[in-house]
């Protein structure tokens, strides 16, 4: 009777010996299953933070979406996709003739039109734009030339001046020549 | 006063064994309740936290949903910065010249002539030179101090060219001076 006791208790002690294991076991799995929810949590929480501020973004942009329709037509002007030489005299008369002033010369740098064609090549459109030299001259009145160096500065196309020499052109004139060199660019 | 047992040896020996297996057989249950406790803790936690990522991700697929019907929108804007960043990149720090020639000219005293203005600016460095008249050289250094003033200059440095007094009581002189990088933001769009 004894002996069947201690048996009895002996296969207790066992049984809650493997239990305590098993529950144990389990429990460091919870523990486990926990830490990576709440990593998960984590994770989550920091990309809906990043898209509810993309969605705001967006939502904003939304509500000036004229405006930034707008932006792009005359952004997309300012670097057009060829060089457009013609358009661009078209373009650098009608800015002297609102300003009174004169345009008298146009130059254009052939031969690095032709080098940036061939770099262009290959290359993707996200690379910087292809650049155009260009000797102008324009003569008219101080005040004109002003009027237009601002009117170059905000143009449609894009120019960027590198020089710019003025010069009377005579001890009581009022007339003064303008010599710019500058820089316009296209995309291909 | 004396702890004296009459039974056998034997029996005491197993008596006490099997106290001490009750006892642990306790401590063990103790431990498997608290074990139990702590699981269904946990399992109570558990199930909270997978709900909480259940709904943020509910949460997020949803703003996701309202971000790809935005798609376009997003797409328009980056255009615009790329083109933005070219144009930047393009104009680089280049000065605005209307602004500098403007202030320059501003400044001319009514007895100084200027004859030529030549700038040129290239790689973050510029340089200006203006080659003109005036009836003394009061007029040229207080032309001088105003000068210091016009921002987007510097280093401005006089040379009397000639001090040949004419019929006119002219000098000749030249300012040379450095141009300095546009520090605005360059090309702003808010120009558009």
């Amino acid at each position: 009777m004894n002996k069947n006791a201690i048996s009895r208790g002996g296969i207790l002690l066992i049984a809650s010996t493997i239990t305590i294991i098993l529950l144990l076991v389990l429990s460091v799995t919870k523990i486990s299953d926990i830490k990576k929810t709440v990593s998960e949590i984590d994770e989550v929480n920091s990309t809906l933070g990043i898209n509810e501020g993309r969605l705001k973004n967006l939502e904003d942009l939304n509500e000036n979406l004229d405006e930034l329709m707008d932006d792009f037509i005359v952004l997309s002007k300012k670097i057009p996709s060829s060089p457009d030489k013609n358009k661009l005299i078209g373009l650098l008369n009608q800015y002297a003739s609102e300003n009174d002033v004169l345009l008298s010369q146009v130059d254009f740098d052939e031969l690095n039109v032709e080098e940036s064609m061939e770099e262009s090549e290959g290359e993707s459109e996200n690379d910087t734009p292809n650049e155009l030299k260009v000797k102008l001259a324009f003569t008219g009145e101080y005040a004109s030339l002003i009027k237009l160096l601002k009117k170059l500065d905000n143009g449609e196309r894009l120019i960027r001046i590198d020089e710019i020499e003025i010069n009377s052109t005579g001890d009581f004139s009022r007339i003064v020549r303008a010599d710019i060199a500058a820089v316009v660019f296209y995309n291909k | 006063m004396y702890n004296v047992s009459l039974l056998p040896y034997e029996y005491r020996i197993l008596n006490k064994q099997a106290r001490k297996k009750d006892y642990i057989l306790l401590i063990a249950i103790a431990i498997m309740c608290l074990l139990l406790l702590a699981y269904f803790v946990l399992s109570i936690v558990s199930v909270g936290k997978h709900s909480e990522l259940k709904e943020l991700k509910a949460r997020n697929s949803e703003i996701e949903d309202q971000i790809a019907t935005l798609v376009n929108v997003e797409e328009l804007d980056n255009e615009v910065k790329k083109i933005n960043d070219k144009i930047k990149t393009a104009m680089g720090t280049t000065p605005k010249w209307a602004d500098i020639i403007t202030e320059i000219g501003n400044t001319v005293k009514p007895t100084t002539s200027i004859i030529s203005i030549k700038m040129d600016y290239n790689d973050e460095t510029g340089k200006c030179v203006i080659e003109g008249k005036a009836s003394n050289l009061d007029v040229i250094t207080e032309w001088l101090n105003e000068l210091e003033t016009v921002p987007g200059i510097d280093d401005i440095t006089l040379i009397i060219s000639d001090n040949s007094f004419t019929i006119k009581n002219y000098i000749s002189f030249e300012l040379n001076m450095n141009l300095l990088p546009n520090s605005e933001d360059s090309q702003e769009v808010a120009d558009l």
